[in-house]
């Protein structure tokens, strides 16, 4: 455990960190183009990368911070942006360095490799520490690589779709991330290939005040699938750290794609997050989405539906307790005819915490017969807790059907009472309900991660009665 | 600063014939002196706020520059009566005139009809001018309650400084008004702009039912505007209904904003049918802040032609056990677009609060929008709220069913485009002024 933990939340069972982590390079604190440029250059990257990072550095400055969402009280001069361990990039977990495979280990990362994953990659502050694919998926042409090694191993393919799914204009934080990105997957599915397992990537914040702004891109071609699961912890430390990550995905026609996190971040971090994925003719994409973690998350996964009968879908579930606020939502914008979308979230607050829904429903002229159906449901369980709903709906199109719905309740005391007399304990009860709440979701995530998901919140519910 | 802002907008040579009067504006004999200085904070508020922007969540689909003074002057407009649209709705034309009714463009007044029922029930009806000069003080303590916040809002504050006249409701506390009460707001020429504002005053234990016309303006030439506030104090335990129909001309744009302040085990129901202006935007809060307080409000719009029209309301739940019901219902044409946004705040605090938030559109027309954006902030946990928002067009289902039986597919639409009207057209309650709303409807649908 972190002597300096002063954030100190029930529960939080990866909130200590490695204080012996050597680095190889750690930049001072805050950003400037000097900044850029050395990472740019200690990566060895082609002009154009720098260049994208430069003008994306521009556009973050004069960016406005957004007027909306929660309140961002962070320090950027404070921040660590490039924290490069000591370490390579390994594709054996014998050659990650002790003290880092350790940590890993704490959080079962080698074990679950072995026993239910394709592939494994793992990220230590700035650098992506350990990637490795299995050998028959490697044959049939799957990549999954570092983000890094995938820019020097394929570049052309990277340059092609790099930030063209979330330009660095799309917000302040996505252009902090494109001048500063580091480590994050590169996945390339070829033609007809089904991962019938899933790839995981495993984000850890070790250092103080750290920054991580790891960048993923994920390519399927046609007709192939696959899940990428991801989760983050970050250890417990008394000033705020940033995750801000930018995923784009590319879905070419009939192929699908699975993206699951698994967000729990210690109560320091700030988690902003801009993921999104082009969905093209008959393709799909589903994003499942926890966020149990951080002091502030605001993640929108979007899905740009620009082929005909393609289909977005986001199941995500927030749970928030004093101290935390998940600004969590989507994005789904119909552009071809035919598509569909649907949203369904979960949020559950504790304590002081505050779980805002925040989400895009935009059908565009032309997206003929285009339906979208939301679902929002708040659970609050203290009188102090605090829940928000702000769906925004834009229907350009008529023969369009769009609805939204949204609820907020409370553990009832009927429910409550039924458990008791059949001789369960009120926390239990209440525990159980809250499971039951949100199992929409969780049935819909491998066997190992529901359980994960369930036992987060059980455990984070500790004390909730009386 | 007020000053300072005023000598700036004066030096760039850009302020219009209102502004230029607004600024040389001096207090008139017969108005109370803190009415003056209301107008007089509204004034220096108008000239210091910045028109509001797309960071102002309420001004999310809205455009406040349509709604600005530039180029209007004031109107001197008298009540024309022109057409025989208002005697329609209030079901007068052939009929003795039985209903109170008031008329008027900015400060002319003209007396439609008067009613004596309502006069020995000790029920007021005067124009608002008439009331600062002789009931002062009575007025002063609900004009001064805040409940319309024009300090912090350029566009409120024009219409606080521009305001000279409108009309005065009182209900005495117990009484029962024996019939409805009907205001008529015309608009005025066009380029000018007309401010009236409306004080609604039902005392404890008292019933009223009031009508308020919004007709007139312009339907060629230059745009005018409208700027009217309806502010309502429902004391404890009473009721108060109130139906609104706005049929202005093509060219008005207008900006309507309808507040209540609502007592304990109060009722306040608010049903508003909007057809005409060009640019219009109406906003309603309803004040909850006394326990077992209700409020119901209930929209219809049809937008056609080029016409925008953006709805903002809030339903403030400060107190507990108070209910609160909105349904805001509206069909788009041609390329009419139409936005809905529309928020639901429970304060801590506020338990056993139940809050219901619709808004349904009907796209009619492939070159019609609609935006919609139901909100909630919750801070109370035991409470019940709910929300939705559709869009869609005509059911194809529907359409065939009744294709199936017989109907024409122009007669099958009508009949679905007025069933999905009256969950709200059904809520005004008057035969006359219903048939009125229906009429508008079914003649635009073909």
């Amino acid at each position: 455990m972190g002597d300096d933990a002063a954030v100190e939340l029930a529960g939080y069972t990866a909130g200590w960190h490695d204080a012996g982590a050597k680095y190889k390079f750690k930049a001072e604190p805050g950003l400037s183009e000097r900044l850029v440029r050395q990472m740019s250059e200690m990566k060895n990257e082609p002009q154009w990368m720098l260049d994208f990072r430069l003008r994306s550095f521009a556009h973050f400055q004069q960016r406005a911070m957004p007027h909306w969402g929660g309140n961002i009280a962070l320090d950027f001069d404070s921040i660590y942006y490039y924290l490069k361990p000591d370490a390579g990039n390994s594709r054996a977990w014998e050659d990650v360095p002790t003290d880092i495979k350790n940590t890993f280990d704490r959080l079962g990362i080698p074990e679950a490799e072995r026993t239910v994953l394709a592939g494994v990659g793992a990220q230590y502050d700035s650098e992506s520490v350990y990637h490795n694919l299995q050998k028959a998926w490697v044959d049939k042409g799957v990549i999954f690589l570092d983000m890094d090694s995938g820019l020097r191993e394929h570049e052309d393919i990277v340059r092609a779709h790099f930030g063209k799914v979330i330009p660095p204009e799309d917000n302040k934080f996505a252009a902090l991330n494109s001048a500063v990105w580091s480590g994050g997957s590169f996945v390339y599915v070829p033609k007809g290939v089904q991962l019938d397992i899933p790839l995981q990537a495993y984000f850890r914040i070790n250092a103080d005040r750290a920054g991580q702004f790891e960048r993923t891109l994920i390519i399927v071609e046609d007709g192939a699938f696959v899940h990428y699961i991801e989760g983050c912890t970050a250890p417990t430390y008394s000033s705020e750290a940033l995750h801000s990550a930018v995923v784009e995905i590319i879905i070419k026609p009939g192929a699908r794609v699975r993206y699951s996190t698994v967000q729990n971040w210690s109560a320091n971090v700030y988690n902003l997050v801009t993921k999104r994925s082009v969905v093209m003719a008959g393709a799909k994409m589903e994003w499942l989405d926890g966020n149990i973690g951080s002091k502030l998350t605001m993640k929108y996964p979007g899905c740009v539906l620009t082929g005909e009968g393609a289909h977005g879908e986001v199941l995500s579930v927030a749970y928030a307790q004093t101290g935390q606020h998940q600004d969590t939502g989507s994005k789904m914008i119909h552009v071809a005819p035919g598509t569909t979308s649907r949203i369904i979230s979960k949020s559950i607050s504790k304590g002081e915490g505050r779980a805002s829904y925040r989400g895009l429903v935009r059908v565009h002229s032309g997206a003929r017969g285009a339906r979208s159906n939301v679902e929002c449901d708040a659970l609050l369980l203290s009188e102090t807790s605090r829940t928000d709903t702000y769906p925004y709906i834009e229907v350009d199109e008529d023969s369009a059907m769009v609805s939204h719905e949204a609820r907020v309740s409370r553990v009832s005391e009927q429910q409550i009472f039924y458990l008791q007399q059949r001789g369960i304990p009120e926390d239990q009860a209440m525990a159980l309900i809250v499971s039951g709440f949100i199992e929409p979701i969780t049935k819909e995530l491998p066997l190992e991660y529901a359980v994960e998901l369930n036992r987060l919140i059980q455990m984070e519910m500790e004390g909730s009665v009386g | 600063m007020g000053a300072i802002a005023i000598e700036q907008t004066v030096a760039n040579g850009q302020l219009s014939p209102v502004e230029q009067k607004m600024r040389v504006w001096h207090p008139v004999a017969d108005i109370p002196p803190w009415f003056s200085t209301i107008r007089g904070t509204a004034r220096d508020a108008y000239f210091s706020l910045p028109l509001p922007d797309r960071t102002n969540e309420a001004w999310h689909y809205g455009d406040p520059s349509r709604y600005a003074l530039a180029g209007l002057d004031i109107s001197n407009a008298m009540p024309g009566f022109n057409g025989v649209r208002y005697e329609r709705i209030c079901g007068l034309t052939g009929r003795p005139r039985k209903v109170a009714c008031l008329s008027m463009i900015a400060d002319n007044v003209a007396e439609i009809s008067s009613s004596e029922p309502l006069r020995d029930a000790g029920v007021t009806v005067m124009a608002l001018r008439q009331a600062l000069a002789l009931r002062g003080d009575q007025l002063q303590q609900y004009m001064e309650a805040g409940l319309v916040p024009f300090e912090r809002d350029r566009l409120l504050a024009s219409h606080f400084a521009l305001v000279d006249n409108g009309f005065f409701v009182h209900i005495p506390k117990g009484v029962t008004a024996p019939e409805a009460i009907h205001l008529i707001m015309e608009s005025g020429e066009p380029a000018s702009v007309v401010s009236p504002h409306i004080l609604l005053v039902a005392e404890e234990h008292s019933a009223a039912q009031v009508f308020i016309h919004y007709l007139g303006g312009s339907a060629e030439g230059e745009r005018n505007l409208q700027l009217g506030v309806v502010q309502s104090h429902v004391a404890d335990g009473a009721k108060l209904t109130l139906t609104k129909i706005q049929h202005l001309g093509v060219k008005t744009d207008a900006l309507t904003h309808e507040a209540a302040a609502i007592g304990r085990d109060a009722s306040y129901t608010s049903v508003s049918a909007h057809f005409g202006g060009h640019h219009f935007r109406h906003e309603a809060n309803a004040q909850l802040t006394q326990p077992g307080g209700s409020a119901q409000l209930y929209g219809m719009h049809l937008v056609r032609g080029r016409q925008r029209y953006d709805f903002y309301t809030h339903q403030n739940h400060q107190a507990p056990r108070c209910t609160s019901n909105l349904l805001f219902k509206g069909a788009m044409l041609d390329r009419g677009r139409a936005s809905y946004q529309g928020l639901i705040t429970v304060a801590p605090g506020a338990q056993k609060t139940d809050a219901y938030q619709a808004n349904r559109s009907l796209l009619l027309s492939p070159h019609a929008r609609a935006d919609s954006s139901p909100q909630l902030e919750i801070q109370a946990d035991d409470v019940r709220c709910t929300h939705g928002a559709a869009v869609s067009n005509v059911g194809k289902n529907e359409m065939f069913y009744l294709q199936s039986r017989g109907i024409s597919e122009e007669y099958a639409r009508r009949l679905l485009v007025s069933g999905f009207m009256a969950d709200v057209a059904d809520r005004i309650p008057l035969a006359t002024a219903r048939d009125y709303v229906y009429n508008y409807v079914l003649q635009q649908i073909d």
